[in-house]
């Protein structure tokens, strides 16, 4: 999460002492709300924020993202309290108002602006966009949190790596000339030219850390080498996280479903999936079996 | 000339309008033809194994068993009511305009303006205005009216009749511009001639108006509807993406959704084929009614 320290320490929230439960990530929306900033943003209306918050909060619970697969392919349920308890606990945050009230009715990059405009406090935000924020508010105005726990799954101590993955086709005709340009893409030098040029971490953990002048990064990127985690979205198939995590948080924030609703929805999506699709829910066993 | 001659020359006679016709029928068969072939073959159709295999009507029955399918039919539906309206509008200020009212020229350009815009450009610019902490609601508040400040468009109750409202203000341009040049086209005696009997305004407008914009009323029911089935994609995506909760989920979204998000294009095309049957009745009926106006107008 990133955090304005500027908001924090006005609503007296200790730099020192960031939330890192959900009572007290409770307790800082409630000193935010007193002093009239939104704690955190978000935009829903494009519905990718949805899925962001499953990949972020939905993990707590659970160990290892087959256990997403293995509730995909039927052998577990998506109502089971382990998968199921991060509705429960997005509700607390909505039903604590730390959420802007137009999350809804605004997109995710308006979400994310809002922070920047310096009207919330935090937000669920990711490495690759710091650059440039810094460039509108500075590095001074940001701060980094781990996102607080709830569950004690060991997915709860991960840190969400959003980096895209390529891949070589098991058909391609040039397998070994698709994997040294990979690899080349991975020499020192491509390394640094990434960074130098983006201002984003490689998905590396061999980058030179000697390059990264900003603590923020650094410290980002030492989560990444120690904790890197799987975004969870990559694991689930799109039609789930379109029409239980996209409409689901929809639904939360409008007041339309309640947390164990959510659950069954997303539960119904999941066996819909299932019976549309047996060749792709095949892949997937395989997949889950490997 | 020999008689192989003279047949030759009748054979080649009888063969020439179908090779003019060849290159056009060759281009609508590629366009046209083989898609919907293809798509009707597809939505009978599921892939297994990295083969297409048929499968009859699975993926029509998977269809009408699926929520978010049947909430954006519902939709669809919900949104013929914006056709009355659009009808409605369009004839009273097609009206007002043709009386000349002062301004009438520039009226007539400002409201045929929105049915020029992009759909993009209106989705995006009434986007802005119907956010929670969009243009309408501050402007409410300036005016002291905040018990009037709703979520337009994050509310599952409202975000359609937000949509619709856009919709409206888009589309119904087209149909003023439809009356007034029908309107324009009546021959003035006929008004002349009903003043001089004492008809009043609402006389006339009744009496000599409505007849006279009748087919074109027709037309433009039928292609309003056309395009609230069928052409509402754009607003859709641009303004809800369908949410909050699937409260604007519409047809063609739900295609889009599943073909390329879902990776189902059978079942796309399935609902595809719906939608171009439903729509094709209506396509149908827009002609039927052309042929007979063009009868009509060679009668008179």
């Amino acid at each position: 999460m990133v955090y304005n320290p500027t908001l924090f320490e006005k609503a007296g929230i200790d730099l020192n002492d960031l939330p890192d439960t959900w009572d007290e990530l409770i307790a800082a929306c409630d000193k935010l709300n007193a002093i009239g900033v939104t704690p955190i943003s978000g935009g829903l209306k494009d519905g990718w924020f949805g899925g962001w918050l499953f990949s972020i909060l939905g993990r707590q619970n659970l160990d290892s993202e087959k256990d997403f697969m293995k509730a995909s392919i039927g052998e577990a349920k998506f109502t089971d309290p382990a998968y199921a308890e991060w509705w429960e606990r997005l509700h607390q945050l909505k039903e604590a108002k730390c959420w802007n009230a137009d999350i809804n009715s605004v997109d995710y990059q308006q979400g994310q602006d809002q922070f920047v405009q310096g009207k919330s406090a935090m937000i669920f935000g990711n490495d690759t966009f710091l650059k440039g924020w810094a460039e509108i508010i500075g590095w001074d105005n940001m701060g980094v949190m781990r996102v607080p726990k709830y569950g004690s799954g060991k997915l709860a101590d991960t840190y969400v790596v959003t980096a895209q993955g390529l891949g070589i086709t098991s058909w391609s005709q040039h397998k070994q000339e698709a994997a040294d340009f990979l690899m080349f893409m991975h020499t020192p030098d491509r390394l640094n030219a990434w960074f130098k040029y983006t201002g984003v971490l490689p998905a590396d953990d061999r980058f030179d850390t000697a390059q990264i002048d900003q603590p923020i990064l650094k410290q980002i990127f030492e989560w990444v080498v120690q904790s890197a985690g799987p975004n969870l979205e990559n694991f689930i198939p799109s039609m789930l996280d379109e029409q239980a995590n996209f409409t689901g948080t929809q639904l939360l924030f409008a007041g339309e479903k309640t947390p164990a609703e959510l659950a069954q929805l997303t539960e119904d999506v999941i066996q819909k999936w299932r019976e549309q699709n047996p060749d792709q829910l095949q892949n997937f066993v395989n997949w889950y079996s490997k | 000339m020999s008689i192989t001659a003279a047949k030759r020359y009748r054979l080649i006679r009888q063969i020439e309008p179908y090779l003019f016709l060849a290159p056009a029928l060759v281009v609508i068969g590629l366009i046209f033809a083989f898609p919907i072939v293809r798509l009707i073959t597809l939505s009978f159709q599921r892939p297994f194994q990295g083969q297409m295999l048929f499968v009859g009507l699975t993926n029509y029955q998977a269809i009408f068993r699926d929520e978010v399918f049947l909430r954006a039919v519902r939709n669809n539906l919900t949104l013929l009511i914006s056709v009355p309206i659009m009808v409605f509008v369009a004839l009273i200020l097609a009206i007002f305009l043709f009386d000349r009212i002062r301004g009438w020229q520039f009226y007539r350009t400002t409201l045929f303006l929105p049915y020029l815009l992009p759909i993009t450009v209106v989705g995006l610019i009434f986007s802005y205005i119907f956010q929670l902490s969009g243009v309408l609601n501050d402007f409410l508040k300036v005016i002291g009216l905040e018990r009037f400040i709703l979520d337009w468009l994050g509310s599952t109750r409202l975000a359609l009749p937000t949509l619709m409202f856009v919709i409206v203000w888009k589309e119904v341009g087209f149909g003023i511009v439809l009356f007034l040049a029908r309107l324009m086209s009546v021959e003035e005696e006929l008004f002349d001639a009903a003043k001089i009997d004492g008809a009043n305004w609402w006389k006339l407008q009744w009496h000599i108006t409505l007849p006279q914009l009748a087919t074109t009323i027709e037309f433009f029911t039928i292609v309003s509807i056309i395009t609230i089935l069928s052409w509402v994609f754009g607003y859709v995506y641009v303004m809800t993406g369908g949410g909050p909760g699937n409260a604007t989920m519409v047809t063609e979204l739900f295609i889009y959704l599943t073909g390329f998000r879902y990776n189902q294009m059978n079942i796309a095309s399935a609902v595809s084929v719906i939608l171009l049957l439903v729509t094709g009745i209506f396509i149908f009926l827009e002609l039927r009614l052309r042929e007979r106006s063009v009868t009509l107008e060679e009668v008179s």
